[in-house]
């Protein structure tokens, strides 16, 4: 997807000015985050898990490689092929070359993230392969030809009515007034593509480095399908999302899914041990992992900001925000949204690149107090906004203001003339002052002085 | 330490509220029985058994095969080869899937499946039903329980090329949050415990 | 509070004397830092941070009426200083004893000193700092219960962010309002007259939208409801 950070305050405005959008963001944000906060209520050991989880992840990130290299040689021996990526573009030329030598023209896809990341399906078209995204949502995002809005509700900002148009017009089916029915729909048509597909390509949840099983974890069941019937299966993933051994994936595991959705599990969870063995009716004839880079080694040296990969991509703190409640993933132009987008597009994208994203933030924590694996949200979006300042990120306004603001607090007698200055100055130049701050005629301090002479 | 019934009554609440159907077999007769009821309420099934040695040896075909059944022959050998080149029409075309579960874990309603005792994975896959046979001495209190026997069990060779835990039949909330069953895989799981 | 609500500083003063405290009020003080800080000026902010500790110096506890505030002293000041082992000693040691009112009143204060009366419905509303980071969410609320003719009516999500955010209603304004509005359904929907919380932030927030939307809600500090009679 073209990135659009810089676009942000503007696409953010017209976000809010969307009154469909308006109203499908406070239905679905709600219904999403009762019932994680309902799951957690009901689950004494769930914060102790989180504890864990957080643990686990500060344990892999001081350790990466040597995990990295475990994982590729357990996954070996169960006859995975390894490749590492070090960015968007090898990854795609991983693949394209794939499908190439082998001729491939039909290619379906699990949901991942990781693979609108290195920007997979233009390429893949542009080669003339037809490409299908078989989880719902990614379907009708795809089909509407949009982005995804939500890591695990994609097309959360589509009505079931534009949904109903839209299977009308591009898949020349009848109109169906209920979800049900288009459900159904998009069953029937993704079905024989399962069958037909010559590669299946899933991103990973988890990568165990001990024995290199490789967890995918769904509600649909499309990710079985597009790694099972394919004889080609290629799965790619961010390098962080290796974990050292089966114990270390339990406590994700009972947290991933409360944390995303509310259910104990999702529906399905495979852990792929290797291609489809020949006492076997299926499964692939080849596994390919690609373990993608792509700007994780960065963060993974930076020690400030090395709890951004800790994410699980749960979208619980996309749900909880309120201003992702209100503005929606498209706004931050990015493939990953929410708090979290808003931590990684300055990282990944550059600073300047996406230096909006970080300032639109109360910092009112909501996004660390949900988060299963305790990233501390807030506290890097602080370190961002010192980067960014630090950078010449802000505008020469906002320089000048806390500038001055800053003399004026460190000299008394600057901090009480500020007051009447500014009182004078907002009626003068109201454009110039801050808004909605009603002044009032005597300070404390004065008061106080008036009250305690000596 | 709970009971097995305990275990079984606890698994029974989960797949109810994850709406799934849940029954009990207490011998082999009872069990013929409920599974054909059960197979009598869909209108000239295409059904296929998994190819567990103990599910091989209830001997189902003779049981369950009436007029308006048809029950799927894979070749027992060079099976997958089939398959693939039959462009998989055999997962394509069978509504109900009748298979095993290698554990279950009460806490959760799940069911623990691998590849290499299901021989495959596309019987609780592609099927619109997927039926569930459960020795109840396979269920487990939880994923904590299961995953020392996953240790003991593995050699390279005995689990398969996948283990599939399976949650409640296949859902979606995609469009407009509105729930619904069956968005590509099973859209009934049927759970029958045999306590025989 | 010294420029936009020193009543509610006025009121403390009263509530704390009348509790038997000896007050004193280093006149120097200015500003903990926060605005700067949270916009990521760490510089600017960790010098008055450095007037902050020295002003307050040789004070035993301080009290502030501000749960953000207290949230930057607390938590942020020692993340300032992480690196400046002198100051981050002073840091710590003021950490410990900084309090907001709330928590200040409910740990040093026998419930039964506190009299009030304030005969009227409210709804409470906790401000992100002080309910996030310093985890206050008891204290109010065992203060109130204190009041005497006061009826609490919990709003829907009282914990959820007014969109105040400090200097993010003056760069995103149009999102701090829409954020704004839907506390105001919640707290329109409790059918209290009256909002209380204990952050100026929130409450000029608030009071803004109020005031857009003409309601007849009330704003109120927690100080005020504690030495109404």
């Amino acid at each position: 997807m073209k990135t659009k950070t810089e676009q942000f305050k503007t696409l953010a405005e017209k976000a809010l000015g969307n009154e469909a959008l308006q109203e499908a963001l406070a239905r679905a944000c709600g219904h999403i985050g009762r019932m994680r906060s309902n799951a957690f209520q009901n689950f004494p050991e769930g914060e102790t898990l989180r504890d864990q989880a957080h643990r686990i992840k500060t344990g892999v990130m001081d350790n990466l490689e040597v995990y990295l290299q475990r994982l590729e040689t357990s996954a070996r021996r169960l006859g995975i092929k390894v490749h590492r990526s070090p960015d968007a573009a090898d990854a795609r030329q991983y693949i394209l070359g794939l499908i190439r030598s082998r001729n491939i023209s039909l290619v379906v896809k699990g949901k991942s993230m990781t693979t609108e990341e290195i920007g997979l399906n233009p390429e893949l078209i542009k080669n003339q392969v037809e490409v299908w995204e078989t989880d719902l949502g990614e379907f009708i995002v795809q089909l509407a030809e949009e982005s995804p809005s939500h890591i695990i509700a994609p097309a959360i900002h589509k009505s079931q009515k534009e949904i109903a148009e839209l299977f009308a017009k591009k898949l020349g089916v009848p109109w169906h007034d209920n979800a049900e029915d288009l459900t159904m729909v998009a069953r029937k048509f993704l079905r024989e593509k399962y069958f037909r597909a010559g590669m299946g390509i899933s991103g990973i949840n988890f990568a165990v480095a001990e024995n290199g099983t490789l967890v995918i974890v769904e509600n649909e069941g499309n990710g079985r399908l597009s790694t099972t019937f394919p004889p080609i299966h290629v799965a790619v993933m961010g390098i962080e999302k290796v974990i050292p051994g089966m114990k270390d994936l339990a406590v994700f595991l009972k947290i991933l899914a409360r944390s995303a959705t509310g259910q104990k599990f999702s529906t399905y969870m495979s852990f792929l041990q290797g291609p489809g063995r020949t006492d076997e009716d299926d499964g692939p004839e080849e596994l390919h992992l690609i373990l993608l880079d792509n700007g994780r080694s960065k963060i993974l040296a930076d020690p400030e900001l090395k709890p951004s990969l800790y994410c699980l991509r749960c979208g619980a703190c996309l749900t909880a925000c309120p201003v992702y409640r209100r503005i929606g993933g498209h706004a931050y132009g990015w493939v990953y949204s929410g708090p979290i987008g808003a931590t990684l597009a300055p990282q990944y994208l550059g600073l300047l690149r996406a230096k909006d994203l970080p300032m639109a933030s109360t910092l009112c924590g909501t996004c660390a107090s949900v988060c299963p694996v305790r990233i501390p949200l807030p506290d890097l979006l602080l370190k961002l906004r010192q980067r960014i300042q630090e950078q010449g990120g802000m505008t020469y306004y906002e320089k000048a203001f806390i500038k001055v603001w800053s003399v004026a607090q460190n000299h008394p007698s600057g901090y009480r003339v500020l007051p009447v200055l500014a009182r004078k100055g907002m009626k003068l130049f109201p454009g110039l002052f801050p808004k909605g701050i009603p002044l009032s005629e005597e300070t404390f301090h004065q008061w106080w002085h008036d009250e305690n002479p000596d | 330490m709970k009971t097995r019934i305990e275990l079984l009554e606890q698994l029974e609440e989960e797949l109810t509220a994850l709406r799934c159907r849940a029954y009990r077999a207490y011998s082999k007769e009872e069990f013929l029985s409920l599974l054909n009821s059960l197979l009598d309420t869909f209108p000239s099934p295409k059904i296929a058994l998994e190819n567990r040695p103990w599910i091989q040896s209830l001997d189902l075909d003779a049981h369950i095969m009436k007029e308006n059944r048809h029950l799927l022959h894979l070749p027992s050998k060079e099976r997958r080869k089939a398959l693939r080149e039959n462009n998989w029409e055999a997962a394509h075309t069978v509504q109900i899937g009748i298979g095993g579960a290698d554990y279950a874990l009460a806490d959760t309603g799940t069911l623990v499946l691998f590849s290499s005792s299901s021989g495959g994975r596309w019987i609780s896959l592609t099927p619109t039903v997927h039926i569930c046979l459960l020795p109840i001495e396979r269920i487990l209190p939880s994923l904590d329980d299961l995953f020392p026997l996953l240790a003991q069990e593995e050699n390279g060779t005995a689990l398969g090329s996948a283990i599939t835990f399976i949650t409640g039949p296949s859902r979606t909330a995609d469009i407009e949050l509105t729930l619904v069953m069956g968005a590509h895989g099973p859209k009934e799981l049927h759970v029958i415990t045999l306590l025989f | 509070m010294d420029m936009v609500y020193p009543q509610t500083a006025r009121d403390l003063t009263a509530l704390l004397k009348n509790l038997g405290f000896k007050i004193d009020y280093p006149q120097a003080q200015t500003c903990c830092g926060q605005p700067a800080f949270n916009q990521g000026f760490f510089k600017e902010a960790r010098n008055l941070a450095k007037r902050f500790l020295t002003i307050f110096g040789s004070s035993e506890v301080i009290v502030c009426p501000s749960g953000s505030c207290t949230a930057m002293v607390r938590k942020h000041y020692p993340e300032l200083f992480s690196q400046d082992p002198p100051w981050l000693a002073k840091a710590l040691e003021r950490a410990q004893n900084i309090f907001e009112v709330s928590e200040f009143l409910t740990r040093f204060v026998p419930l039964e000193k506190i009299k009030a009366a304030f005969p009227f419905t409210v709804t409470y509303h906790d401000a992100c700092h002080s309910n996030r980071v310093l985890n206050i969410s008891e204290q109010p609320r065992k203060l109130l219960a204190r009041v005497e003719g006061l009826t609490l009516i919990e709003m829907e999500s009282s914990q959820t962010c007014c969109g105040f955010g400090g200097l993010f209603s003056q760069k995103f304004p149009s999102l701090s309002q829409a954020i704004g509005l839907e506390k105001l359904k919640a707290i329109q929907n409790s059918g209290a007259r009256w909002v209380i919380s204990n952050d100026p932030g929130c409450l000029m927030h608030i009071q803004n939208r109020i005031q857009e939307k003409k309601l007849s809600v009330g704003v109120k500090h927690l100080v005020e409801i504690l030495v109404s009679r």
